[in-house]
């Protein structure tokens, strides 16, 4: 404890020249510390964003073929059909199948009050489990037994349900599409998602595609999805289902033209790719900022070491060992840097803190994340400071601890 | 007999300087039994310093060995050496003080590394300063003291150990006449008090006092008399 005491005040009686370095030091932990927080964020909400968006899911989209295939012309039209879904969930590896189709219409609130002309997404009872998307509670999504019977019922963006009833909790209500009334079972939240396609989803309404194709003549799907096990065997699901799909087709399954394919789980590696790159990026700016402090605290040390040589020679006339005066003299640069380090970091927490106080719009919170700063972060900075600080100072120590007495109190 | 506290066998000092080598010290035998008081004199550049560093375990001879307490002195290692240092106590000729502490911090530095508690070692301190006269001076800063003081200061702290050996490298060099007499009693009463000194003196009237008066030329013990404290000498 004494020699603490003595340590910060041998500190603080050399502050005007310390101040400097310590400042460094801050602003290198503090820029270090806060790039490193918004990359966290950045990741977390990526990998959030990500799974919302269906990262195992693979879309199939109908084409035009591109070359003849056993006899057939190239140039013929590929129309997916509501009976694909259940194709799709012989193949190997895929955990649920939905189609989509979809068109703008015109939607009325139950009191006749309210109209617009939303995006429809008609589709399969597996679709929202295939996107990972959640239904808010209080309500459902559609259920096969609503295909089977047909039956009128939606699911609501909540956006849109703000639009048309000026609230979220809007499950029983009705309203009318094509001219019929649909009940509400379920609201579709805000949240951010990336490769949605016609329109963010929580502006859109879902109905069965079996209720609707009927009622609007919509024979064919424009999409048939699946989502599949492992997004680390994406190719090799995509080929087994273009296997099986290019069959009923009768098409060229290496034809990549007829049969269309948006495999989210290749995007997403990207993507993650992209975001990994962007955090290494980040932390390799962080820490050249923080080494360009430590070669200030290195440079401060043996300085201050070169001073203190005949004060060290003193102390080992008086019986100090060599290895206390290492040991004495690495404490001292550890102190410098722990009260710059420290003071950086409690700033990143402060600066942080205010970022996240300032009201952002949901989708571009959805992206930034919450840019806090971690403990496993904050670890990680206290043990970059560590090395740097035993970096800076060991050697400035070493040249301490073989000081001769004779040549040292020889200096007057 | 008993052995010696402090034997030199041969102990040589050779510098470098600039190639040409200077014989600082060129073999000089010497005993300096428990409770003797020994002055050291000599001309400037005879090798009286060179001598007490060795002494002192600040310096290595060249050859020839320097036995303390009965520890050969040239075979230890820094940490050892370390040790022995703490059984010996130094008063330096420019005072040596730590500007930055004040008259128990310096004095207590020492105990620092002895392994003492810190309570203990301001308490020692306190004593030691008390015992040369400071008492009302524990907690003034070194420029704040006189000259004489400071030395007293610096004597404190080479006593606070209660070493076996007080080397002193002209402790009245730079004091005024009336400073340097009170340096001087001080010194005495130590001795009386059952001390072992070696004190290195261009002044004739402290090396007086001493048991023995050892004279130094161009590294080389020339003649050794024996002073006023001899007869008194226990
Ligand atoms: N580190 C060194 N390098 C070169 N020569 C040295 C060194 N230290 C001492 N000497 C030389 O050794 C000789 C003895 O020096 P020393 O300091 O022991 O003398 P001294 O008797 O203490 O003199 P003074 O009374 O002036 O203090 C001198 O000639 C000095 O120049
Ligand atoms: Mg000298």
């Amino acid at each position: 404890m004494n020699e603490l005491r003595e340590l910060l005040r041998e500190t603080w009686s050399n502050r005007r020249r310390l101040l400097p370095v310590v400042i460094g030091l801050c602003f290198g932990t503090l820029g270090l510390s806060v790039l490193l927080a918004f990359g966290d964020g950045f990741d977390t909400a990526m990998n959030g964003a990500l799974q919302r968006s269906g990262e195992t899911m693979v879309r199939w989209f109908g084409g035009v073929t591109s070359r003849p295939f056993r006899g057939q012309p190239a140039g013929r039209g590929m129309a997916l059909l509501p009976d694909d879904v259940a194709l799709l969930r012989q193949v190997p590896g895929v955990l649920a199948a939905s189609l989509e189709t979809g068109i703008n219409a015109r939607v009325v609130s139950d009191d006749g009050t309210r109209s617009a002309n939303p995006y429809i997404a008609a589709v399969g009872h597996e679709w929202l489990a295939i996107r990972r998307r959640t239904v808010e509670p209080g309500g459902r999504f559609l259920s096969p037994l609503d295909e089977v019977e047909r039956r009128r019922v939606a699911v609501i963006g909540a956006e849109l349900a703000q639009q048309l009833f000026r609230r979220e909790d809007v499950v029983g209500r009705t309203l009318r599409v094509f001219d019929q009334p649909f009940t509400i079972v379920g609201v579709l939240g805000i949240e951010t998602a990336l490769m949605q396609s016609n329109g963010n989803d929580s502006g859109k309404l879902f109905v069965p595609f079996a209720t609707a194709a009927p009622l609007r003549g919509l024979r064919n799907p424009q999409i048939v999805m699946a989502r599949i096990d492992d997004a680390g065997r994406a190719r090799e699901r995509e080929t087994q289902q273009r296997a099986l799909l290019a069959g009923r087709l009768q098409c060229d399954p290496a034809d990549r033209a007829a049969l269309r394919v948006s495999n989210h789980a290749l995007t997403a590696r990207d993507i993650r790719g992209i975001v990994t790159g962007t955090r290494v990026f980040l932390l390799v700016i962080g820490v050249l900022g923080l080494l360009v402090a430590a070669v200030g605290v290195a440079n401060m040390t043996v300085v201050l070491v070169e001073e203190r040589v005949p004060e060290i020679g003193l102390r080992m006339a008086f019986g100090a060992t060599p290895a206390q005066i290492r040991w004495r003299q690495l404490a001292e640069t550890l102190a410098m840097v722990g009260i710059g380090g420290g003071s950086g970091l409690l700033l990143a927490a402060l600066l942080l803190w205010g970022v996240n106080q300032v009201p952002l719009d949901p989708v571009a919170k959805g992206y930034l994340g919450d840019p806090l700063l971690s403990v496993t972060t904050s670890l990680v900075i206290a043990g970059l400071l560590g090395l740097c600080g035993g970096i800076a100072g060991w050697h400035p120590a070493s040249r301490a601890a073989a000081v001769q007495p004779v040549e040292a109190l020889r200096h007057d | 007999m008993t052995e010696p506290l402090l034997s030199l066998r041969s102990a040589t000092k050779v510098h470098d300087r600039g190639g040409a080598p200077v014989h600082a010290l060129a073999g000089v035998d010497l005993d300096v039994q428990r409770g003797d008081y020994v002055a050291l004199t000599g001309p400037s550049g005879s090798g009286k310093s060179t001598l007490m560093n060795l002494i002192g375990c600040l310096d290595r001879p060249t050859a020839g060995h320097c036995r303390i307490a009965g520890t050969d002195t040239t075979a230890l290692d820094p940490a050892d050496l370390a040790a022995l240092r703490r059984r010996i106590g130094f008063v330096f000729q420019s005072f040596h003080l730590l500007p930055g502490l004040t008259a128990v911090q310096n004095v207590a530095l020492p105990l620092r590394y002895g392994n003492v508690a810190p309570a203990a070692r301001e308490r020692a301190a306190t004593a030691m300063l008390e015992r040369v006269g400071l008492g009302a001076r524990l907690h003034h800063h070194p420029r704040e003291l006189s000259g004489g003081q400071q030395q007293r200061v610096a004597i404190a702290r080479a006593l606070v150990t209660t070493p076996d050996l007080l080397l002193a490298d002209e402790p009245t060099g730079n004091l005024d006449s009336r400073a340097g007499v009170e340096i001087r009693d001080l010194l005495e009463e130590l001795w009386r008090e059952g001390r072992t000194l070696v004190v290195v003196t261009h002044d004739e009237a402290l090396a007086a006092r001493a048991a023995r008066i050892v004279r130094l030329l161009d590294g080389r013990i020339v003649r050794i008399d024996t002073g006023a404290g001899a007869g008194a000498a226990s």
